[in-house]
């Protein structure tokens, strides 16, 4: 066999295999040339061209999945996720010898929520809070229920003290 | 391919997963028929928290989570049932359970035994009782439907709330109901409230006496 019949004989196989599955092969010639325009010759890193968009996926997957993971331990925790424009509260308080503060109120069910130590000391926690009126206390070591000295104000419960905060336009401490 | 519709596929069941994890109103009323109550402790509890669902004064989901942490609070079922039934005849008579919902969690919470939270619960329900009657009687009522007179129920009911507790603390901080003091302090409160509108708050400056808050405040003294 010479090369004119071996090529006519790689044609004859090439056009079978065109009209056995010219569906799925057409514009195939186009994307042969659009890849040979764009660089054909990196060919071979076809297969990592997928992965920034594997990855997209992921990422979309996961950001998607905490944000209604978080929804839902919220709801459940009775954290609040309001939709609203004030720019939330910080439960703050100065307690150098603590070793663990947390904040309980009527925001959260009166389940503790853990306050972050700064160097100093000083311990806080910021929350988003809808306009309102809310009752909380500290709890030191886990154990102590303390008033928050920078309460707006403060009020008697099963023959205790509350504090109180203000949330809101009309909230602000006057 | 493969991966985008895996990734489609994962994010279209996330997205709907709240909606089907999201408790119901038949749930809250299954979890209601399972508890040992009476029977017409049941028919309250039900037909309030349902009425309180339907409404908007709670969630599915905040009822269903409130009946379990009752459920499992390993207290005696009577001091359990004066609870439930306390907050479901509240729900029934249109009235804000919010800060006794908020005792039981702040009761259990600090560890008290059922009997005082409950005690605490029957106290400060007859308080906001006689709020929301003094507001009906001073024509300052919820809007039922859209164009008819009255204030949006969010706002009424946190100014029942407001005034309750006023009335609560004021007395439980050993003052004396007729002291002159209430309605200042009230108002004062309610003018904190975001929640309360401002035409809201101008209704009640309007119509609360000094007479009407010291008479309930009364009331609370001769209670506990």
């Amino acid at each position: 066999m010479d090369d004119r019949q071996f090529e006519g004989m790689l044609k004859d196989q090439f056009q079978r295999m065109v009209d056995a599955e010219g569906k799925r092969l057409e514009g195939l010639e186009d994307k042969v040339r659009w890849r040979l325009e764009a660089g054909g010759d990196r060919a071979p890193a076809r297969r990592w061209s997928l992965l920034p968009r594997v990855k997209l996926t992921l990422a979309f997957g996961t950001a998607l999945a905490t944000f209604l993971v978080g929804i839902l331990i919220g709801g459940y925790w009775g954290l609040p996720f309001v939709d609203h424009s004030y720019q939330g509260v910080t439960f703050i308080v100065a307690l150098p010898e603590a070793v663990k503060v947390e904040v309980v109120g009527d925001f959260n069910g009166w389940k503790p929520a853990d306050l972050q130590r700064d160097g100093n000391g000083v311990w806080s926690l910021w929350l988003d809070l809808a306009p309102g009126r809310y009752e909380y206390a500290f709890i030191v070591n886990g154990l102590a229920w303390k008033p928050d000295p920078r309460a707006d104000e403060y009020v008697k419960s099963y023959d205790s003290t509350n504090s109180v905060k203000y949330v809101g336009d009309k909230g602000e401490p006057s | 391919m493969t991966g985008k519709c895996m990734g489609a596929l994962a994010a279209l069941v996330l997205l709907i997963a709240p909606w089907v994890w999201a408790a119901s109103s038949e749930d809250v009323a299954n979890l209601i028929q399972s508890m040992p109550l009476s029977a017409s402790a049941k028919a309250t509890v039900n037909a309030g928290f349902l009425r309180g669902i339907a409404d908007g004064r709670l969630t599915a989901d905040q009822a269903l989570a409130f009946l379990q942490r009752i459920a499992t609070s390993g207290a005696s079922i009577e001091d359990r049932q004066t609870v439930l039934v306390s907050i479901g005849q509240t729900l029934l008579e249109d009235i804000p359970v919010e800060m006794l919902i908020n005792k039981v969690d702040e009761g259990l919470a600090r560890g008290l035994p059922m009997d005082v939270i409950a005690a605490e619960v029957v106290e400060r329900r007859q308080t906001l009782v006689e709020v929301k009657a003094l507001l009906n009687l001073t024509g300052i009522q919820i809007q039922q439907q859209t164009n008819e007179p009255g204030f949006p129920r969010s706002a009424v009911d946190a100014a029942v709330t407001d005034i309750a507790t006023v009335l609560e603390n004021h007395v439980r901080s050993g003052k004396q109901a007729n002291d002159g003091t209430l309605l200042d302090t009230a108002l004062a409160t309610l003018d904190r409230d975001g929640r309360v509108a401002q035409q809201l708050f101008e209704a009640l400056a309007a119509a609360l006496t000094e007479a009407d808050l010291t008479a309930i405040a009364g009331n609370i003294a001769s209670r506990l």
